[in-house]
């Protein structure tokens, strides 16, 4: 298969009904185009949910072929100073409309804007409402201040259901003649974890090996274990079975040539759904956290793993 | 946009304000009777500044004004609000100077704002009006200088009022119930709910109204916090999931309410787990791995939740009373700084080692003509003397102050004329005029 292009951007939606499992979210911003007005907008949630993607597809529709002139796209965590928003930001928004009544500022990452930066910001936005509207994205509203929180019409974007993403990835594999499995989806949706972004990410890359998606092949391409063999390891270690438990292990580094913090993160993954009681879960997820604690400082994978095992079997 | 649609445009639209307004009106009318500037404070989105301008248009004011997207430093304001301070107004309407956003005048860029802007109350011809959102941001020298009127968040009726006028303008089909949930979630914040309302189309439901993200999100914690209290599981990290605050935040909620609700026996249990909780969000901290802030949220939550086994009390939940107290403390925190580093300046130290002073200076400072060498010598304004010694700061400012009308005084009486304030004597100049070099032999 050719790299053409990541497929987030091939399957990005271009209009807001492209836009899967954000109902309310679609509606709303629909009724602006339909005034041809809107209010200033701030998108909070976390990666891969749609912010950027529901900006640039209103921005589409309000603008049509002139909406490439009327929206800037500025990542604020990559120049996060007051003198950007005093400068840049200012200098675009003063600017007229190309055939449009206001143009549209996206500024992404707006809560990595130091508080000074912000509070430039809320003048800015409210001085050049006749030619300019704001749309801020960010991971936590509460990271962004009051006064302009106060500014905006607020949209919380959670994490896509496993509906809405499986609806994408079927259409994306019907366009792409893949041949897409049930067990091959139920895969990428484990891993997405609610991430339209890495879901696709894991698609593309399964279909390098075939059109056939299965779970081998997903798990194999994300360097991920299947939810059941983790869960084995654990068991086993649970009830005791150190040295049973440390040949799964081996088999996992080895074999399948996980990283130690792959494995540790699909442990902490899979403790909620162990038959043990409460109380040890929460016991289990302190001690797994301490050993990737350990391994990030560089300690030695198969040591720290093999000591988590053994303390699961401690009682 | 409604909110510029709706502005007010006469006093007749500002809702709920009735009161601060009209002692807007009596300050200016009776200005300078008060030689202060004015200080008007209060939250956001409630019609602070929206008031000076309705003001500017039903008094027929001449405003200059200054904001935070411009910079603010001594040299733009002296430069702006000082010109328009020293003149009178050209033809018969008053001049009046408004400096919006008075409690973000900070960071390198605003060098010197402050001060420069105490000066200028001294010496303006016409009244300055400073709008700010928590007036005790602000130095203890500026805040001396200003008479205060408040603007308190509006009653959710006075908000509803408005929408309702405003959706029937537009052609929004809407009832008043839905008016009244919308006016709720804004906390009080007219501006807010009415971008909410906007943001909501021209057919309003009871759907799209549960679709507003709640602007306190306050609500959603309060309910993370009853399933950690209750559910004795980990699940309990779900109910957060959804909550639009991040980890470090969420400990500090939890570790408010949970010693309130939970029994003797069980906190010592509880408060390992937030402890353990909070190394690892010092491990984010460190070293920004993101990762170890699952551990952190299912310790906080799942970890407190597993620990009860015990009834729990009934208490109202509450924010963190650490954040607030943050907050009133960050203005001396910053000032602490601003204090060391003027006394490291002088003593050759860094401001980690001029802390060694502090005790030496707090005793110079017991008499007030030992406080006012030490603000000559290091140069402190008020507030960073009050740090040092805060009974005597404000009599050691007086003092010097008439120290300075007096010799000024009697400079005119000697006929000299009149030279600009100086704290410090200019150097002693040379025959030629050149100035003399510390090492000129």
């Amino acid at each position: 298969m050719n790299f053409e292009k990541p497929w987030t951007e091939k399957y990005r939606p271009q209009k807001l009904d492209e836009i899967v499992g954000r109902p309310y979210i679609v509606e709303r911003l629909k009724s602006y185009v339909e005034r041809k007005n809107m209010p200033h907008l701030l998108f909070a949630g976390p990666a891969g949910v749609g912010k950027t993607t529901s900006a640039l597809a209103l921005a589409n529709e309000m603008f049509g072929d002139t909406w490439r002139q009327n929206f800037q796209e500025t990542n604020a965590s990559d120049e996060r100073g007051i003198n950007v928003v005093r400068e840049r930001i200012k200098d675009f928004a003063r600017t007229m409309s190309m055939g449009g009544n206001f143009k549209i500022i996206f500024l992404d990452e707006s809560d990595a804007l130091t508080p000074d930066a912000q509070n430039a910001l809320r003048r800015t936005m409210e001085i050049y409402t006749s030619t300019c509207r704001f749309i801020l994205s960010c991971n936590y509203s509460s990271k962004i201040i009051p006064p302009i929180q106060s500014r905006c019409a607020i949209f919380r974007f959670g994490p896509l259901t496993n509906e809405a993403i499986e609806e994408k990835l079927r259409m994306i594999a019907k366009n792409e003649e893949l041949n897409l499995k049930d067990d091959g989806i139920e895969a990428i949706k484990y891993i997405a974890d609610g991430d339209m972004r890495k879901a696709e990410n894991t698609l593309q890359a399964a279909a390098f090996l075939g059109k056939e998606i299965n779970e081998e092949i997903v798990y194999q391409v994300s360097s991920r274990a299947r939810p059941e063999e983790i869960r084995e390891m654990v068991q086993a270690a649970l009830g005791g079975g150190f040295l049973e438990s440390r040949k799964l292990l081996d088999s996992l580094l080895i074999e399948k040539g996980l990283s130690g913090e792959d494995i540790i993160t699909q442990m902490h993954k899979q403790i909620v759904e162990l038959d043990i009681g409460e109380d040890k879960k929460v016991d289990l997820v302190d001690k797994i956290g301490e050993h990737e604690f350990r391994l990030v400082e560089g300690s030695n994978e198969r040591i720290q793993l093999e000591a988590l095992l053994a303390r699961l079997a401690k009682r | 946009m409604f909110n510029e649609d709706y502005r007010p445009k006469g006093f007749s639209e500002i809702h709920g304000q009735n009161k601060p307004l009209k002692d807007i009106v009596a300050w200016i009318n009776t200005w300078p009777r008060s030689k202060k500037a004015l200080l008007v404070h209060g939250p956001s989105g409630i019609g602070k500044t929206i008031s000076i301008y309705v003001l500017k248009k039903e008094m027929n004011l001449d405003l200059i004004e200054l904001n935070t997207s411009d910079v603010r430093d001594a040299e733009t304001i002296s430069k702006i609000v000082g010109n328009a301070a020293s003149s009178k107004a050209l033809f018969s309407s008053r001049k009046i100077i408004l400096v919006d956003e008075v409690d973000n005048i900070k960071g390198r860029s605003d060098q010197g704002g402050m001060r420069t802007l105490a000066n200028i109350i001294d010496e303006t011809q016409n009244p300055i009006i400073l709008i700010a959102n928590d007036p005790y941001k602000l130095p203890a020298s500026l805040r001396n200088k200003v008479d205060m009127i408040r603007y308190n968040a509006l009653r959710p009726a006075s908000i509803r009022n408005r929408l309702r006028q405003i959706a029937d303008k537009e052609g929004i089909a809407v009832t008043d119930a839905q008016l009244d949930t919308v006016a709720e979630r804004s906390g009080g914040d007219l501006r807010a709910s009415i971008n909410d309302m906007e943001s909501l189309g021209g057919e309003i439901t009871d759907g799209h109204i549960q679709m507003l993200s709640s602007r306190d999100s306050e609500k959603t914690v309060f309910e993370g916090l009853s399933a950690v209290f209750k559910l004795r599981s980990l699940k309990s990290r779900e109910m957060f999931f959804d909550v639009d605050k991040p980890p470090d935040e969420i400990i500090f909620w939890i570790d408010e309410n949970m010693p309130k609700v939970y029994h003797p026996n069980d906190i010592p249990c509880a408060y390992n787990y937030l402890s353990r909780a909070d190394v690892f969000l010092g491990r984010v901290r460190r070293r920004q791995y993101y990762k170890f802030w699952s551990y952190a949220m299912d310790l906080m939550t799942g970890g407190v939740s597993v620990c009860r086994k015990e009834d729990i009390s009934f208490a109202r939940y509450e924010p963190p009373s650490y954040f607030r107290y943050l907050g009133r403390t960050k203005a001396k925190r910053n000032l602490t700084g601003s204090l060391l580093k003027k006394i490291g300046e002088k003593t050759h130290s860094s401001s980690y080692d001029a802390r060694a002073y502090i005790p030496l200076l707090e005793l110079a400072c017991n008499e007030v003509d030992g406080a006012i060498s030490v603000v000559r010598y290091f140069e402190l304004d008020q507030d960073e003397l009050e740090i040092i010694s805060p009974e005597n700061a404000r009599n050691v400012f007086k003092a010097i102050e008439k120290m300075e009308k007096k010799r000024e005084k009697a400079r005119k009486e000697e006929g000299e004329p009149d030279e600009p304030k100086q704290r410090r004597k200019p150097r002693a100049k040379n025959a030629k005029g050149e100035q003399t070099s510390l090492f000129h032999f």
